[in-house]
């Protein structure tokens, strides 16, 4: 659903409208994704706004059908992070830690 | 669900993004915004005010994945004034995103594996039964918001299935 990539891209965009760089937005995009090609926000420098992405469960799931960590990259996520409820499962894995 | 957005041993220093569990012990990283996506509940909003309340991340974007009950934004707000946290929020917004998109035509409400289950079993009770459907309608709700359409709804033989 294009309007929900478009949504996901532009919070990751700190919710300023991304700009849309190619005339075929609606189209996947070349490299076989979902997502259109749009470029995120930049700094004073132009480089990428680096951030960090905190989600639980249902944002984990939001998310990672429509995008890949290398999107996430595009979109200036270094780090991500799980909330609670995956955290619960990871630690069960693990007793030791 | 599988999916397929975190691969296994992802060091930074390969300019890959770093997993990393909430619970764990994290640093303050300087100059960086965060951007939370989560579901509006009690836990989440305390999460988000202990992250900021030490100084974490500063600024931070908040992201609710369904519109936020008006209680629920008073306890966030009333939390991050007195924690003294309210110079890192930067915004708060809804996002009418609390469904998962599979295919481009195609969307879960992610209810789970058991919702058809719990709404035809007569021991689901009232409140297990109501939160179903808040769900359902808050789901279907931003599905119409985020498509920018009226949804046409159809009560059919196969309509259990569109729960899952």
């Amino acid at each position: 659903m294009v309007n929900d990539i478009a949504s996901i891209q532009k919070l990751l965009n700190l919710n300023h409208d991304p700009k849309i760089t190619d005339d075929n937005a609606h189209e996947p995009s070349a490299h076989g994704g979902l997502i259109s090609q749009s470029t995120p926000i930049l700094n004073e420098d132009g480089d990428p706004i680096w951030k960090v992405l905190v989600f639980d469960g249902m944002g984990r799931d939001v998310i990672s059908s429509v995008l890949r960590v290398n999107d996430l990259r595009t979109w200036g996520v270094t780090i991500h992070l799980y909330d609670v409820h995956a955290a619960s499962f990871v630690s069960s894995r693990n007793p030791h830690s | 669900m599988q999916l397929p957005l975190f691969p296994r041993g992802t060091p930074i220093a390969n300019k890959e993004p770093v997993q990393r569990n909430i619970n764990s012990q994290r640093y303050p990283i300087p100059d960086v915004p965060v951007v939370y996506l989560v579901e509006p509940n009690e836990a989440n909003v305390q999460a988000i005010t202990r992250d900021l309340s030490q100084g974490l991340y500063s600024p931070a974007y908040v992201n609710f994945l369904s519109s936020v009950p008006r209680p629920l934004l008073e306890d966030f707000a009333s939390q991050i004034a007195t924690s003294g946290a309210s110079e890192h929020i930067a915004q708060v917004f809804d996002q009418y995103l609390n469904f998962i998109v599979a295919e481009p035509d195609l969307f879960s409400l992610g209810l789970g594996n058991d919702a058809y289950y719990k709404i035809n079993s007569g021991k689901t009770s009232d409140e297990d039964l109501d939160a179903i459907v808040d769900k359902v309608v808050s789901g279907l709700f931003s599905v119409s918001v985020t498509m920018g359409k009226c949804l046409s709804l159809q009560n059919c033989s196969c309509s259990p299935l569109l729960l899952h």
